[in-house]
């Protein structure tokens, strides 16, 4: 997915040497940044945890019931 | 204690803002959502749920991992953090909780201020009784990894789901696959055994329930000896942890429990299940134990500057080439080879002068290894790797 201009960060994570190593090599072989493909891989994450039924049946839940608390923050600056 | 990680934290993002994940991803700052999530990660001492709650939240509110929709997203993901931990937080005041996140964001509030906060509004979720008697609340599981906890937690659910009173091994086994991450649950899918069979299997053996129970859901003696024979399996294989690989051995040792029925009746053989999960215990040991570490070594800085320069003239020496340049292609091939040339000269001057190697050495039993067999294929060539010419042997 391209980055719109400005988007882009430095990114600092803890990473197993593996999978940094992992990282970069993607990053060489298709030329990318390794933001870049830690973002796709973060992407992926999420994706899996959409089929976590639990976890999305209490975060609906959450979100119906603590619905005005939440949109009374909703003009909040942050 | 379940801890909620980045990706949950884009998910949580995601719904509350109703925003794409590539729309969040935009928005976040990945580093500061992991150095908070980091700062609100439960350590080794089981904490309350209230104070847990209130580390994130202020963690998420002060760091500030998204650019837009921080405090609304912050509020949602402790809410979250505390459904997935078995508390609710009484939703008939949101005036004031939105006043309390304001003033976390303005610094006039605290960690402690929050937990305070937080305290009384708090309920166990699904009913007063049932997470009474969750397995958290007493420490009975505290050596076990989150994945595990969340695998014996997933288990109550899939026996609520089959309308059973009480849980059991087989829905610790429906439990491991329902993490869908892990040890046990790539063991359990490489070898073919899939949450939804298991679930229709175990329904066939075991039976299903007219209602899910409305209150507590007991466990069994069968998953206290679960949770046993994994402590022991951990133990065995000089683990301080016990995570699902440990759960779905000690699973395979029950013999005779439904569990093991079914796996059987997958064709998942106990022998070839154990290994599988061995294998990748022993995978996991390796790469925990290859922790990045850091090493300063002074360079001098001739040999920096020559480190620095030689990729530097390869590039340009490629684009010479691809511009047709060949007689600037030619100077810049042979100005490679004399900071090739010069690298080498500094690095040998270098690793004999500073006597890095011994004290890397030292350090580390790898790289010692690595030395005396590097030093070995230095005899083997006549070269003396601690100076003058050795003979061949």
């Amino acid at each position: 997915m391209p980055m719109k201009p400005g988007s882009t960060k430095n990114l600092l994570l803890r990473l197993d040497p593996e999978l940094a190593g992992r990282l970069q090599a993607v990053a060489d072989v298709e030329g990318r940044p390794v933001s870049d493909v830690i973002r796709e891989a973060i992407g992926a994450l999420v994706e899996q945890r959409r089929g976590d039924e639990r976890f999305l049946r209490l975060l609906e839940d959450n979100l119906a019931r603590h619905r005005q608390a939440l949109e009374l923050l909703r003009d909040d600056p942050q | 204690m379940i801890a909620l990680e980045v990706e949950d934290l884009v998910l949580i993002a995601g719904r509350t803002l109703g925003l794409a994940t590539g729309q969040v991803l935009d928005l976040l700052d990945v580093a500061a959502a992991e150095h908070a999530l980091a700062q609100a990660r439960p350590g080794s001492e089981p904490g309350d749920p209230a104070t847990c709650a209130a580390v994130l939240l202020h963690a998420l509110v002060r760091q500030r991992p998204l650019r837009r929709g921080n405090q609304r997203v912050a509020l949602a993901a402790m809410l979250q953090f505390l459904a997935l931990n078995g508390q609710d937080m009484d939703p008939g005041v949101p005036g004031p909780v939105a006043a309390m996140v304001a003033r976390l964001a303005a610094g006039t509030l605290g960690t402690k201020d929050v937990a305070d906060w937080l305290t009384p509004r708090l309920r166990p979720s699904g009913g007063a009784t049932r997470m009474r008697e969750a397995p958290m609340a007493d420490g009975m599981f505290e050596r076990f990894t989150g994945r595990a906890k969340r695998a014996v937690i997933l288990a109550q659910d899939e026996a609520r789901e089959l309308g059973h009173g009480s849980v059991g091994s087989e829905h610790v086994l429906l439990g491991l696959l329902a993490v869908g991450e892990g040890i046990a649950a790539v063991a359990l899918e490489s070898l073919g055994v899939s949450l939804e069979q298991t679930r229709e299997r175990v329904g066939e053996i075991a039976g299903r329930g007219q209602d899910a129970p409305a209150g507590a859901i007991r466990f069994t003696p069968a998953v206290s000896q679960l949770r046993d024979g994994a402590l022991r399996e951990a133990m065995l294989l000089g683990h301080d942890y016990v995570g699902t690989g440990h759960l779905l051995l000690a699973l395979l040792r029950e013999g005779d429990g439904v569990a093991a029925q079914v796996l059987a009746g997958r064709g998942a053989d106990h022998a070839q299940v154990r290994e599988r999960v061995l294998d990748l215990l022993a995978r996991a040991s390796e790469q925990a134990s290859a922790k990045p570490r850091m090493v300063r070594l002074p360079v001098p800085a001739s040999l920096a500057d020559a480190l620095e320069q030689f990729p530097l003239v390869r590039r340009q020496k490629a684009t010479a080439v691809e511009a047709g340049d060949f007689a600037g292609a030619a100077a810049l091939r042979e100005r490679e080879q004399q900071l090739r040339g010069e690298i080498l000269r500094l690095t040998r001057e270098w690793g004999a002068g500073a006597e890095i190697p011994a004290a890397i050495a030292e350090q580390d039993p790898q790289v010692r290894r690595e030395l005396d067999r590097l030093r070995d294929v230095a005899r083997q060539h006549g070269i003396n790797p601690d100076g003058g010419t050795a003979r061949p042997a």
